[in-house]
């Protein structure tokens, strides 16, 4: 049963349901005019103009090309005295940020024995960073052995990750794909500080070390090509 | 004495909202533009936050009337299923380098089957509210039954290819283009009607109409004739591929045949609240017709003007998906208090429904200032001021805006069909929704490929 509210105005108050539902048939009337000349519009209407050549649905073929940026800062640092390095990352419209890589070196050469160990600590500061990567605090020690002291990294996304071909999909949906890699953009801040741990207070044999700091950017770029 | 806390309260929370929140927001750094994850992230917990709510209130006080707890099973239904549909959104965004593309494509259907599902509960809400259209019980088991088997059906379709897609499209549009019907015929019949009683079914179905068809193409009312080719097409943006062989595709043409009542209905109630006697205005309904009115003539001016395609799609996200994230749970919850669904003479229920419209100002407030910071990258410290004193008024205010909207009067009342269902109708209900909706994401693991 119809709710009495809701039913048609028609034989129960006499004269045609379409008279009694003016309003009603001149609504759905106008709608369905609407929906024809609509329809005839847009199946005569130049795809082109509808949905512009990147927004068309296509098969698609991917290039990915890698290659590292890097940039070093070196300073001579004495005993718990800090120096500042900084990068700041930039990407064009089809570069893609992979990973960040915050190298320290510091090798302590002049270490005339044990106890002498000396020691960098990093505190980075990515708040003028897009994507809020997470700022990181790290301690090593500056080794003979190793070529880096201290190796931080931070991974955006990998090229691999996307599959080189890309069937029914439009510019956009592609590059949307890749919406990770955009990320990362901004300046990369560190303060490096060195510690000189010394046996005894013999800090004139061990005063201080060459600190070098390198960033190394990993970018892949990509190019789209139309199957 | 009693009063005395309340008010110690009331200005502990606001001095919080003055003092915490712009420290907060500052802490977030000043580089941080909003990105539409972050509006994923909070349209989830907005949704899942009403579905929750509502579904206390349906399960824990039973001595509502049923049909109002079944009109809000459906909307909490509704608000689950975008929760769910938001949930899986932003897990794509936040784990597509991590996750494996299966997964990517399980989460992607996932979405996808949860629109289907919000699709087939308008009928179901529309059949409710604001008066149930069946006045007896097998009817309304008729109709949910039916709208489940149409949504469990019509996926199995797309899921294992047994009927070519464009049937599936058309028919559903059709469907859809008639339920859409339902609050239009609601709001002409009775808009004007010198009877408050029914111009409140009017009013309540316009209020409606909006909160759940501002999706389905009102803001881009301007495409009504196609005048502008190009995006101004509502529809074009949805799922359905653009161009077939060449030309425009008849999925594209039916996605927009479906919008085009809609539109008519925003232009028509913008002209009708203009022109009503003044003893018969409703200032909310005015209000919010306007202003989609005005957000459909913004939209064709970024679709027609801006060619950045970074704020194009912010724009989208905002005009056309923002619309069920933000503007739909506003008008409900407004619609639920205002036509007492809830209620509100019970003393415990209206303590829980302050708490969870504070919670809803706190998220809708922080959403707002998301989508105005991704427009406009203003200092983080500068925004984060205005959302607390924005907050603080609103929090200061929520005590008269809350009453004044929950009051019950003449103008709240709406028919009340009795003996309409059994109260237990309404368990067996949500429990048929649910299951439906479990069901729906198994056919999208399946359509993954995850298990085939």
């Amino acid at each position: 049963m119809i709710n009495r509210l809701f039913r048609l105005n028609g034989s129960d108050s006499g004269g045609s349901v379409l008279k009694n539902e003016r309003r009603m048939s001149v609504f759905v009337g106008l709608m369905i005019l609407i929906i024809i000349f609509d329809a005839i519009a847009l199946k005569s209407i130049d795809i082109d103009r509808l949905t512009g050549s990147d927004e068309e649905s296509m098969d698609w073929e991917l290039t990915f090309t890698s290659y590292l940026e890097s940039e070093t800062t070196s300073e001579d640092l004495s005993a718990n005295q800090a120096m500042s390095t900084s990068i700041q990352v930039e990407l064009s419209e089809n570069e893609y940020l992979e990973s960040v890589v915050l190298r320290i070196q510091c090798s302590d050469e002049d270490e005339p024995g044990e106890g002498f160990s000396d020691e960098v600590t990093v505190t980075t500061d990515l708040s003028m960073v897009d994507g809020g990567p997470e700022a990181k605090q790290e301690t090593g020690s500056c080794s003979e052995q190793s070529a880096d002291d201290l190796v931080m990294t931070w991974t955006f996304m990998s090229a691999a990750s996307v599959d080189a071909q890309q069937t029914g999909m439009t510019e956009n949906e592609v590059r949307s794909l890749f919406a990770e890699g955009k990320t990362g953009t901004g300046m990369w801040s560190a303060d490096i500080e060195l510690q000189v741990n010394t046996p005894g207070g013999l800090g004139a044999l061990d005063s201080g070390e060459r600190v070098t700091a390198i960033w190394e950017l990993q970018i892949f770029e990509v190019e789209f090509n139309e199957m | 004495m009693e009063k005395a806390g309340q008010g110690f309260v009331r200005t502990t929370v606001i001095l919080l909202a003055l003092c915490v929140l712009p420290v907060v927001r500052a802490e977030e750094g000043i580089q941080e533009a909003a990105k539409t994850l972050d509006l994923v992230i909070l349209s989830m917990g907005l949704n899942i936050l009403i579905a929750g709510t509502l579904l206390w209130f349906i399960l824990k006080h039973r001595d509502n009337y049923p049909q109002n707890r079944l009109f809000l099973s459906v909307i909490a239904l509704l608000f689950l299923a975008n929760g769910v549909h938001f949930a899986s959104e932003s897990l794509v965004q936040l784990k597509r380098s991590t996750l494996s593309e299966q997964s990517i494509v399980f989460l992607s259907n996932v979405v996808s089957a949860m629109d289907f599902y919000t699709a087939l509960t308008f009928p179901l809400i529309f059949i409710l509210f604001p008066s149930p259209l069946f006045t007896q019980r097998k009817h309304m088991i008729a109709a949910g039954v039916t709208a489940a088997a149409i949504y469990l059906l019509f996926l199995t379709f797309i899921v294992f290819a047994i009927v070519p897609m464009m049937i599936v499209i058309v028919v559903l549009n059709v469907l859809m283009i008639l339920t859409f019907l339902i609050p239009i015929r609601w709001y002409l019949l009775y808009r004007d009607s010198p009877i408050l009683y029914e111009r409140n079914h009017a009013i309540a179905a316009g209020l409606l109409g909006v909160g759940i068809l501002v999706s389905q193409g009102m803001f881009a009312w301007s495409s009504i004739f196609i005048y502008g080719g190009e995006s101004l097409v509502a529809g074009i943006s949805g799922q359905v591929a653009a161009s077939s062989g060449g030309e425009v595709s008849w999925a594209l043409v039916f996605s927009h045949a479906r919008t085009i009542g809609p539109m008519m209905f925003l232009l028509y109630m913008v002209y009708k609240e203009l022109v009503v006697p003044k003893n018969y205005v409703s200032k909310p309904l005015r209000f919010v017709v306007i202003a989609v009115f005005f957000v459909g003539m913004l939209n064709a001016l970024v679709n027609g003007l801006v060619d950045d395609p970074n704020l194009s799609s912010l724009w989208e996200f905002f005009a056309i998906r923002g619309t069920y994230g933000l503007v739909r749970p506003l008008i409900m919850v407004y619609l639920l208090l205002k036509f007492n669904l809830i209620d509100m003479r019970n003393a415990d229920v209206r303590k829980v429904a302050r708490l969870v419209a504070l919670v809803l100002i706190s998220v809708w407030v922080a959403m707002v200032f998301e989508i105005f910071q991704a427009f406009l990258p203003i200092p983080q410290l500068l925004s984060a001021a205005i959302i607390g004193v924005v907050l603080a008024f609103l929090i200061g205010w929520e005590d008269r805006m809350f009453e004044n909207v929950a009051k019950v009067s003449d103008d709240t009342q709406l028919m009340i069909v009795d003996e309409f269902i059994e109260p237990d109708d309404v368990s067996r209900f949500i429990t048929v929704g649910l299951l439906t909706m479990v069901l729906g994401c198994f056919l999208s693991f399946i359509n993954s490929g995850l298990l085939l």
